[in-house]
């Protein structure tokens, strides 16, 4: 199935782009599960997105997600820091 | 409902009147302007001489959203409206505005603070500090996730 997956700030730099389409298998739905496979196949930024996981925020379709939380096809999938407006 | 996400300055005297026309229940406005500072402890040299600010369009609009209906459902509010600014701003420029009306001053005094505490965790913005020596993203302060949780605990 295919992920639209959009990058910001400090990801956004990580990645030196804001927006990447990829095609993971149906078994592969979760944010935390496609991490980990695309940090396996394509390593660069995806390895480095997983060492720093645990200060990532992931949203699925705009809201916030839990990194277990379910992908569908054509989903947008954003990777973020920490909050920081106001 | 009213939501900005903007590169330009607001005017706050021209949002409350917007706010307020039309609305003669209303007998209380209370307003939170938040502003770059140009001290941060984390820079080098301690001097911001920029700062700039993303955020994720689409998201950041349902979040605010969500905000501003959970406020209006604790409290009865007559009108909300939030306003934040994007892109270059340099110290002293204002960055985010909250504006609550409602029939009395407690609601407003409250919600408006519920509703800054809130956009600081919730609404997906970031800012990068930007100084002779360094480029910063801004690290999360635990004080405003705390401020957060203390909404949850009050009744």
């Amino acid at each position: 199935m295919k992920i639209n997956i959009l990058f910001f700030a400090s990801v956004r730099e990580m990645f030196k782009t804001h927006k990447k389409d990829v095609e993971i298998l149906d078994s592969e739905n979760s944010p935390n599960k496609l991490l980990n496979i695309l940090s396996k196949r394509e390593g660069g930024s995806w390895a480095l997105l997983l060492n720093e996981k645990d200060s990532v925020r992931v949203a699925i379709n705009q809201e916030l997600c839990g990194w277990d939380d379910m992908l569908n096809d054509g989903d947008e999938l954003a990777f973020f820091p920490p909050i920081t407006g106001g | 409902m009213a939501i900005y996400i903007q590169k330009e300055l607001f005017d706050i005297s021209e949002l409350t009147s917007n706010l307020v026309k039309d609305n003669t229940s209303i007998g209380a406005v209370v307003s939170f302007v938040g502003y770059v500072r140009d001290y941060d402890d984390t820079l080098t040299s301690k001097k911001l001489i920029q700062m700039n600010l993303e955020h994720y369009p689409g998201m950041t609009e349902k979040a605010l959203t969500k905000i501003e209906v959970n406020a209006k459902s604790r409290w009865s509010l007559q009108s909300v409206c939030i306003v934040h600014r994007i892109g270059k701003l340099l110290p002293s420029d204002p960055i985010v505005a909250v504006i609550v009306a409602s029939q009395h001053r407690k609601k407003a005094f409250q919600a408006c603070e519920y509703i800054i505490d809130f956009l600081k965790t919730d609404a997906p913005f970031w800012k990068k500090e930007i100084s002779s020596e360094d480029e910063i993203w801004v690290k999360v302060r635990d004080e405003d996730h705390k401020r957060k949780s203390s909404w949850n605990l009050e009744k």
